[in-house]
């Protein structure tokens, strides 16, 4: 009998408390059997669902939704390892090849409830304290240890609360300049489909290993009518593959995948500021030292954080560089980031999984707080208090010198040249005691960042009547650089375990995320579209702050390779990404944001929008945009497939329907 | 310029070296351009676009440019070039230099 509760308050991570919806029916299934019951005989619409990270309505329902694993903790998960399949089901082709050749990579077998921080932590932690894992069994067979040692995720996206495959298949961006995105470390999967038909999908001669993963009559001996409910179907397939890897969950519900995961490793990771207009033209010359700094190894991963406040008086606009390449340390940010489960491993009795006790509990690893101003949304406090008393003391000093004292934020966000400033010294006088005062009266504690942005905004846009725009203006553009500097230390350097660096989420602010509002655009990185979104997202900022609004958010940019994915948005064999993240509680975020999916969404722009954040492209716009590679009609045609022709359409929803990917 | 898709506009427009530049306003939703050139003016039409660049740049804002070759393929001799300006304010909103003088002195 498989867990369900009915007319239950559903709503994903980032909506508004009050945004939730009833949910009539949710699932909450903890085998594969429970899936093919659910999806045998499905009372109306389904969508899977496991983090609720969406902002996408791809993971709202028509009706009911399958939790793969409960948000809250509270329900049981779909979210073990499995070792029935590998090593039970194992291919001589497979077993062959990973006794005989070296250990560069791992088959793991998860189900898709699994989280990504739980995932890298049991990879780093050994999958060989498992007696019937396959790492064990090739020991066994073979005495190797080497399958014994510590494995890592070769990339993942900057957070590991998601579960693993609604990470991969909504399209999550990597980041590592030269590898694919983790949903092309995916080397199998089990779907289970409308009417309840369930099939382990493999690449053709492709992949790690270009060899069946598993035995089709041992897989059939363990996945069939009397085990499970129904006799499995296998298929190896590129094309099919390919088209379920993305599919935003329009094809079924995914049961578990097999990963191709690497040998543990450090990464160092560097940050240095500089400005957007130095740093833009180095992007598509991969031979400058953006790309390749002297005296280092390859660059694994470079990321790009910019600010869209501008500063040196209208002229330019600050940007973090973060590069980072693989190093030798990968004990730093184990006892931070994973902790150790005891012996005996301490299990998890909800997911039946080890317990680590610091997975998905503890603050982004590094010397500061994490980069971005998201980041740290719940923890306003004390941190935006002493931001603006120091800035209120830069100010006061410039004001009693009568300019002759210019700190350094003044420095940073005017320009030497002229007297605009020293024009403005009343106006400032007047602004700083209304600063004086918002910082005696304003309450820090328990408010967001929003919240306290917001009531400085306020405060300075309020005074705008008696001082005029400019003053407030550049007081804004203070708060913000100083704001952004402070999450980010030009010069900084910290080398850890490959996942410390890689999830950059901090677990212990949960309640930050509500009022945050993302879109990620994917262009061409050999072409110049890339740069004429941030130009244009950055004109719309200054043009909206001489109106007295401001986006509180940052741009992040990132490289990687195209992904084999039919409607994965890494479209380019060299794909760059652009998450545009901000706090509505600012006033000019949700119009920068509105701007930014209106750019996105725009043909001739040519971007490719992720999944599962803010998407509101059209199948107008799909079938436009992939109308020169056929791949629109190439996914159709393996959802015809899979769906009878469209007849077992149970998990289309209505923004699947939207966006075209439905039969026609 | 061969021009499909659009409102009112579809149609091929000729443009001859040292002539007048050819400036159309193009509406619709969904509209495609392409730049052909008919090498020594004998051989029939033919598609020569060479590159596609996209800016945001004063003072137009959005711009896609197009470029061709002229003659034989792959000539770059005498490029033709096609620009095209966004006209649409919620999508390419006017560039306007910032309106504030936040300058201070040299000492």
């Amino acid at each position: 009998m498989v867990n369900v509760k009915h007319n239950v308050e559903w709503r994903r991570k980032h909506d508004p408390a009050e945004g939730h919806r009833i949910a009539p029916t949710v699932w909450y299934p903890t085998s594969l059997r429970d899936l093919i019951e659910i999806c045998s005989n499905p009372p109306g619409g389904l969508t899977a669902d496991g983090s609720h990270y969406a902002l996408s309505g791809a993971a709202i329902s028509d009706d009911a939704f399958i939790e793969t694993n409960d948000p809250s903790n509270q329900e049981p998960a779909m979210a073990r390892t499995l070792h029935e399949v590998l090593p039970g089901c194992i291919s001589q082709s497979l077993l062959g090849r990973l006794e005989n050749e070296p250990a560069t990579h791992y088959p793991i077998h998860v189900e898709a409830g699994k989280r990504i921080y739980q995932l890298y932590s049991e990879l780093d932690y050994g999958v060989g304290h498992h007696p019937d894992s396959l790492a064990r069994y090739i020991e066994d067979r073979t005495g190797r240890r080497d399958y014994l040692q510590p494995w890592a995720l070769p990339t993942m996206g900057s957070a590991g609360e998601q579960t693993i495959v609604g990470a991969f298949s909504t399209g999550t961006h990597g980041g590592d300049i030269d590898l694919q995105p983790i949903a092309d470390a995916v080397e199998a999967i089990h779907l289970v489909t409308d009417g309840g038909r369930h099939y382990w999908i493999e690449r053709l001669d492709r992949g790690t290993w270009a060899v069946p993963l598993v035995d089709d009559a041992s897989l059939r001996g363990i996945y069939n009518e009397a085990s499970v409910g129904r006799d499995i179907e296998i298929i190896r397939d590129n094309s099919v593959f390919n088209s379920v890897l993305v599919a935003a969950g329009a094809l079924g519900v995914i049961y578990s995948v097999v990963l191709a995961v690497v040998p543990q490793f450090g990464l160092r990771q560097r940050t240095d500021l500089d400005h957007w207009e130095n740093v833009k033209a180095k992007i598509q010359n991969r031979n400058t030292d953006l790309w390749r700094m002297a005296g280092r190894p390859s660059t694994h991963y470079l990321g790009v954080i910019v600010c869209l406040s501008p500063i040196a008086n209208g002229s330019a606009n600050r940007v973090a560089i973060q590069r980072r390449w693989v190093a030798a340390d990968t004990q730093s940010g184990v006892a931070e980031r994973r902790g150790d489960p005891g012996t005996p491993p301490a299990i998890d009795p909800r997911t039946n999984s080890y317990l680590f006790p610091n997975a998905g509990q503890s603050h982004a690893f590094g010397l500061h707080r994490y980069p971005s101003m998201i980041e740290v949304a719940c923890s306003a406090g004390g941190f935006l208090e002493g931001v603006i008393s120091g800035l209120a003391d830069e100010i006061e000093r410039y004001v009693e010198s009568h300019g002759e004292v210019v700190g350094a934020a003044i420095l940073a966000v005017g320009a030497v040249g002229g007297g605009g400033l020293l024009a403005l010294l009343p106006q400032f006088a007047l602004l700083l005691v209304a600063i004086r005062a918002f910082l005696d009266e304003f309450d820090f504690e328990d408010t967001t960042v929003a919240e306290v942005m917001e009531a400085f905004r306020k405060v300075l846009m309020g005074a705008s009547e008696e001082t005029g725009l400019p003053a407030p203006t550049f007081i804004w553009r203070l708060v913000t650089d100083l704001f952004f500097g402070s999450m980010l230390t030009d010069g900084e350097e910290i080398e850890a375990v490959s996942y410390a660096i890689m999830d950059t989420h901090d677990y212990l602010d949960r309640n930050c995320f509500v009022d945050v509002d993302s879109l990620e655009v994917f262009f061409n990185s050999e072409e110049s579209r890339l740069l004429a979104y941030i130009d244009a997202l950055i004109a719309f900022e200054r043009n909206q702050q001489a109106e007295g609004r401001s986006f509180f958010g940052v741009v992040g940019i990132r490289f990687m390779r195209g992904t084999d994915a039919t409607v994965g948005p890494q479209r380019w064999s060299y794909t760059a990404s652009a998450e545009v993240a901000g706090l509505h509680g600012v006033r000019g975020t949700r119009e920068l944001m509105d701007y930014a999916s209106r750019l996105a969404c725009d043909l001739g722009v040519g971007g490719f929008l992720h999944w599962g954040q803010r998407n509101e492209t059209t199948a107008d716009w799909l079938a436009r945009t992939l109308q020169a590679s056929g791949d629109l009609g190439l996914w159709r045609t393996q959802l015809r497939r899979l769906t009878d022709d469209g007849r077992l359409n149970h998990f289309g929803n209505a923004q699947t329907r939207a966006w075209g990917l439905e039969v026609r | 310029m061969v021009i499909v898709g659009s409102d009112t506009n579809d149609g091929a427009y000729e443009h001859t070296f040292g002539g007048p530049d050819v400036v159309l306003d193009v509406t619709g939703s969904v509209w495609s351009i392409d730049i052909e050139s008919s090498p020594r003016d004998e051989e029939a039409w033919a598609s020569c676009l060479r590159s596609r660049s996209t800016a945001f740049e004063p003072p137009a804002g959005l711009t896609i440019t197009l470029t061709g070759y002229d003659g034989d393929i792959g000539a770059q001799r005498l490029p033709d070039v096609i620009r095209c300006v966004s006209r649409d304010p919620a999508l390419n909103p006017p560039i306007t230099p910032d309106p504030f003088d936040f300058s201070y002195p040299t000492d």
